[in-house]
């Protein structure tokens, strides 16, 4: 695994795992006899995929750039600890 | 003829070709301007850019088409997959692809894996992205000769030229700007059509319930298990493999503002496929499946029946724009899969930046023509050729591109390995017709993922300062540890 953060601290690893898990349930329970509305549950199960993965969007880029800016004030933290630095 | 319908659709072409003849001197600047738009490309126009990339003929036409024909769970899988294209690929390979400074897909397995390999993935990329002009091309076939009221062939060819014109043109710059308006005729219509039907039938429980009177089947899962999966794992791994995705990540100004335009095109894309699934309700609700000459034509259908002249005009337009603006970005990942990561690349390092674009623009032309001969007649329905192709395309390009960014330690002999296995499993099982329509990628892939990783654990480690360019893919900024 290249870097050195763990994995469960970057957020397209993370985000990866819960939409393969979210698949593999709908997939491997593929609800084809229950019905809603007349339509069968696997559909609406997978409209409902359909929505998490805008909100995990939504998470992956609000996440990714609070990180990037943690960085960023630790990278400049550091820089202003080194010697010769004002 | 319908008119109204043809006058709105003729000022359409008239305004995108501007934009490419607008366009033409600063594409024609040097390689970054044509492939990648310099690099520059904001939030706002970035999102409806790269939504309208990814929302093809398939998104409306063929989504609508093979759920109407084989039910609302054919639908659904479509949307569970082509939703997931863009989040699926900034978790994954976006932003490390950013870091790496490439220009293309091809030109990144050449800088990780070597020159064999960028010459495989330029062959991959010419042939799947000039057939997946196909399906663009019947679709504009379809509805051209729908409202003009010519002939398919001459459809297919006058508006197969009319993308060529603006594209070839104006390249990136002119496909990006093209691709804001035709993104928003896109999704404004849609959204007005489901707002109208659903005006009609009084919500979504009636229109449900309407459609499920005409049809009872309409709610059924019809197609065996394999369909949908192969259907969902095939659209879900699109945006990493699909060159004409790919690229658009590239065109973005800065890593933030690539990943914040894949974000809005997620949303958008999520309210398309909310619209298409009325439309496709309101479509069986007609009844007029059977009288279709394709099924693929349920969207025109629906949009004559419930909207006014002059709104259905601009819908047409919003479907001959859904066709056009990832018809303009396949040109383009071909375009670059020659001109770039072969001529280039191979055959004439030392060539000027001109000399670069003027062939991209013949090779433009040319694969137009092409697919505009095949699309003549065309060898399956839309949404099963879109299937095919983000099927080979996963099978050959998937694993290796993740695993190349991911894994130090994946070699070029393990790449290759992997990318010709993908290529020919894919191959056998399409020719062999074994598995169901779609399902080939659920055997081709792990194939190539197999060979990938044997034959990267079964050669010598890739040198040090390979395995250090994969960190590198990592870093948000230099000396900073990893994120993504």
């Amino acid at each position: 695994m290249p870097g050195r953060q763990p994995p469960s601290r970057r957020p397209g690893l993370v985000l990866t795992g819960v939409l393969v898990a979210y698949s593999a349930v709908v997939f491997a329970w593929w609800p084809t006899g229950q019905h809603v509305m007349g339509i069968a549950l696997a559909a609406w199960l997978m409209l409902g995929g359909a929505v998490l993965w805008t909100v995990l969007g939504v998470v992956y880029v609000v996440w990714t750039e609070r990180v990037e800016r943690a960085e960023a004030r630790r990278h400049a933290a550091r820089a202003a600890d080194r010697p010769g630095s004002e | 003829m319908r008119i109204t319908e043809s006058v709105i659709l003729l000022c359409y072409l008239a305004l995108v070709t501007g934009i490419g003849v607008w366009f033409y001197r600063r594409a024609r600047s040097s390689e970054s301007d044509y492939f990648t738009a310099g690099n520059s490309i904001g939030t706002l126009v970035g999102a409806f850019a790269i939504f309208a990339a990814v929302a093809s003929s398939s998104s409306l036409m063929g989504a609508v088409g093979s759920g109407a024909t084989l039910g609302a769970p054919f639908f659904f899988a479509y949307a569970i997959g082509a939703v997931a294209i863009l989040p699926f690929a900034i978790f994954l390979i976006a932003g490390q692809l950013r870091r790496a400074g490439v220009k293309t897909v091809p030109d990144f397995f050449g800088q990780r894996f070597g020159r064999g390999a960028q010459l495989l993935a330029a062959v991959a990329v010419v042939l799947a992205m000039t057939f997946y002009m196909v399906p663009q091309l019947t679709a504009a076939g379809l509805i051209g000769s729908y409202v003009l009221g010519v002939d398919y062939v001459t459809a297919v060819i006058l508006l197969g030229l009319g993308f060529t014109l603006y594209a070839a043109l104006g390249g990136m710059w002119a496909i990006t700007y093209t691709d804001l308006i035709q993104g928003a005729i896109m999704l404004l219509g849609v959204l007005v059509t489901a707002a109208v039907v659903l005006g009609q039938h009084g919500g979504v429980a009636a229109l449900v319930s309407d459609a499920l009177a005409v049809d009872p089947a309409f709610g059924e899962v019809t197609q065996p298990w394999m369909s949908y999966f192969g259907l969902f794992i095939a659209f879900l791994w699109f945006g990493v493999v699909s060159p004409s995705v790919v690229m658009r990540n590239f065109a973005s100004r800065d890593a933030r503002t690539a990943r914040r335009s894949s974000m809005w095109g997620t949303v958008f894309y999520l309210l398309l496929f909310l619209s298409g699934f009325v439309v496709m309700a309101a479509g069986v609700s007609l009844d007029v499946l059977e009288s279709l000459e394709q099924p693929d034509l349920m969207f025109v259908s629906v949009v004559e029946h419930y909207l006014p002249t002059l709104l259905a005009g601009l819908m047409l337009a919003g479907l001959l724009a859904a066709i056009m603006s990832s018809a303009d970005a396949m040109l383009l990942a071909i375009s670059a899969g020659i001109a770039h990561d072969v001529y280039k690349a191979h055959l004439r390092p030392n060539a000027s930046e001109r000399q670069v674009t003027g062939l991209g623009l013949i090779v433009m032309v040319v694969a137009s023509l092409i697919g505009i001969l095949i699309a003549v007649d065309p060898p399956g329905l839309i949404a099963v050729m879109v299937g095919w192709v983000g099927g080979f395309l996963l099978s050959v390009f998937g694993f290796p591109i993740v695993l190349g960014l991911w894994w130090p330690r994946a070699t070029s002999a393990g790449a290759l390995a992997g990318m010709l296995g993908g290529f020919v499993t894919f191959g056998v099982l399409v020719a062999g017709q074994w598995l169901p329509t779609n399902a080939e990628p659920i055997v081709a892939a792990p194939v190539s993922l197999l060979l990938v990783v044997a034959g990267s654990l079964l050669t010598p480690a890739p040198p040090a300062h390979v395995q250090e360019m994969v960190h590198d893919y990592h870093r948000y900024r230099e000396d900073a540890p990893v994120v993504g």
